[in-house]
């Protein structure tokens, strides 16, 4: 497998629908290429820094403008 | 398929859902079109149209995603509107392009310190990467990256294919760390007075 056959395949792989042998496959050439292990620690640290987003907050002035024209629901 | 609920259902279905997704759907808005105006009328029109048309609302369950489609759909129709004269980049998702393996081959981040990496300056660099991807891209990320929904359901919201979905995804992530690429060499070579305390 190569560095680009295996970045077509990265994200099926990380969601675990690939066959198992394509899945050893590029387990393999990640334990023996520096560059796509590179690659692929600079992806799990991008979503960290996404993870440590806080997320907005829905204005408040909409929330009560869409509330009260919805209703508020039964508790 | 269940029956469409009538309006009074309806009505407390897309109650709840303010109340327990209207951040997120907000999020998704903001993401998509980085405009918070633009934004804040892509999920008033969302629940307008929502309270108007029973048609796609097949019950309380599945509400969520329904309305996670309006608010992409209104967004990205907003922003139409607003670029009349600059249509949005047209995406194929059916391969990998060149540059999908150019930005891969980009250089690393060579593995910047938790006090870089997760700091203020990082994200708001996040935040400006973030605009030189296309509306789309932004919504894959927002959903599968922010929220971490799966595939699926994010090709669900969004109208696409579960193999769609993880090109977009693909490329958003390479695009932001080409993007952030630079940034963090600069960061590491001289990190703020902030982000470098524990």
């Amino acid at each position: 497998m190569t560095c680009d056959e295996l970045l077509r395949q990265l994200a099926a792989y990380d969601d675990g629908v690939l066959p198992d042998a394509v899945c050893e496959e590029i387990q393999r050439h990640l334990g023996g290429c520096s560059a796509c292990q590179e690659l692929r620690a600079d992806l799990e640290a991008l979503a960290r820094i996404c993870r440590g987003c806080a997320p907005p907050h829905l204005p408040e002035e909409l929330r009560q403008r869409l509330a009260e024209r919805l209703g508020e629901p039964r508790r | 398929m269940s029956p469409a609920p009538d309006g009074a259902a309806r009505r407390e279905a897309l109650s709840r859902a303010l109340v327990e997704e209207g951040d997120r759907l907000y999020a998704l808005a903001l993401r998509t079109t980085r405009d918070p105006d633009l934004a804040k009328d892509a999920v008033q029109e969302a629940f307008a149209s929502a309270l108007e048309k029973a048609e796609g609302f097949r019950g309380e369950a599945r509400v969520g995603t329904w309305l996670y489609r309006i608010v992409f759909n209104k967004s990205i129709d907003l922003l139409r509107r607003r670029r009349r004269d600059e249509p949005l980049p047209d995406e194929d998702p059916d391969r990998m392009t060149p540059e999908d393996a150019r930005l891969a081959h980009g250089p690393s981040w060579s593995r910047p310190p938790d006090a870089v990496l997760l700091g203020a300056e990082t994200r708001r660099a996040l935040d400006r990467a973030l605009g030189h991807l296309t509306p789309l891209q932004r919504a894959v990320f927002e959903l599968k990256e922010a929220e971490g929904r799966s595939t699926e359901e994010v090709a669900e919201i969004l109208d696409l294919t579960p193999g769609a979905v993880r090109v977009h995804l693909h490329r958003a992530r390479l695009r932001l760390r080409d993007r952030l690429s630079g940034y963090f060499r600069g960061a590491e070579a001289a990190p703020s007075a902030d982000e470098a305390k524990p």
